[in-house]
């Protein structure tokens, strides 16, 4: 289901009458004027709600002797509010270039020729600074902790902080042998 | 024709404030686009409610004047609404060609209740 079809279903359903019908429906297949009599509405009004339901993707309709039934589209009502969360965002590219350029932005701010001006106050942009550092550690190798320290000390005086740090934000791992890049850097 | 005259502002004003309730009542209960209908049938009898003024003002005295007046436009303004319906069922907009047909039943509604208040003996 795509971000229109969403937003197009969530505003169909905000209605009583439509929910009503859509109970309605599940209870089983009907026709208009079953539904206007069960609900208390006119004939029109039940088929206008119908089409937009239709145009919903909510309801689909068939030809029955005489009458046009409605039947309820389960399949789309087996969709949970999680699986259109987690579909990928239409904008998905657009948020994406965004953080990209925020990334940039906090980067050229502490960086300056090379080095690191000062470790950033707020979590969010120290992460982004030593995701940047840890980008100088090669992902197959183990670092003893004075190789690490030597790197570090590049970019900034306090390399202690940094390495510390970058092993608290699961970007450096630590064991009996030494120092290695983890995933979460990538 | 004063007497025709008033209940024909009587029923008018009341289909107006009946809508009026009708919206706010259905508007509470989340009904949002029956509710929406009244408010167009509520413009519809405001309409012609402004419409039998003009007539009355522009021929007083003269009730024939006045139903010749309020006949015409009776029959021009739904034209619009009329050539809208058929265009949204050209399309196959179903939800449009729904409220068009909402504003030519009114003023259908209107046209029948007008001719029989008019004509009526007395």
């Amino acid at each position: 289901m795509t971000e229109r079809e969403a937003i197009g279903l969530f505003k169909c359903l905000a209605d009583k009458s439509r929910l009503q019908i859509l109970k309605s429906l599940a209870l089983e297949d009907m026709y208009v004027e079953r539904l206007a009599q069960r609900l208390d509405l006119t004939a029109a009004t039940v088929s206008f709600h119908l089409k937009k339901l239709a145009q919903a993707g909510a309801v689909s309709s068939y030809k029955s002797q005489y009458y046009t039934m409605y039947a309820l589209n389960r399949a789309l009502f087996d969709t949970t509010i999680l699986d259109i969360l987690q579909e990928e965002s239409e904008e998905a590219d657009l948020q994406a270039q965004r953080d990209a350029d925020y990334r940039q932005h906090v980067l050229d701010s502490f960086f300056q020729d090379g080095r690191l001006k000062s470790i950033p106050a707020q979590r969010k942009k120290e992460r982004i600074v030593l995701q940047a550092l840890a980008q100088q550690f090669d992902p197959q190798r183990i670092y003893p902790e004075q190789e690490v320290n030597l790197i570090l000390s590049r970019y900034h005086d306090d390399f202690c902080t940094l390495r510390r740090d970058m092993v608290g934000e699961g970007l450096l791992e630590r064991g009996p042998e030494g120092y290695w890049r983890t995933k979460q850097a990538e | 024709m004063d007497e025709k005259l008033s209940r024909m502002k009587e029923y008018l004003e009341e289909c107006v404030a009946r809508c009026t309730q009708a919206r706010t009542e259905l508007l509470a209960d989340d009904r949002g686009d029956e509710a929406n209908f009244q408010a167009i049938q509520a413009n519809i009898y405001g309409i012609f409610s402004t419409i039998l003024n003009v007539a009355v003002e522009q021929n007083l005295g003269d009730p024939q004047g006045v139903e010749g007046f309020f006949q015409k436009k009776l029959e021009e303004i739904p034209g619009n609404w009329a050539n809208a319906y058929q265009k949204a069922e050209e399309r196959g907009d179903d939800v449009a060609a729904h409220l068009e047909r909402l504003k030519l039943d009114t003023a259908e509604e209107v046209g029948r209740t007008f001719r029989e208040i008019w004509r009526a003996e007395g």
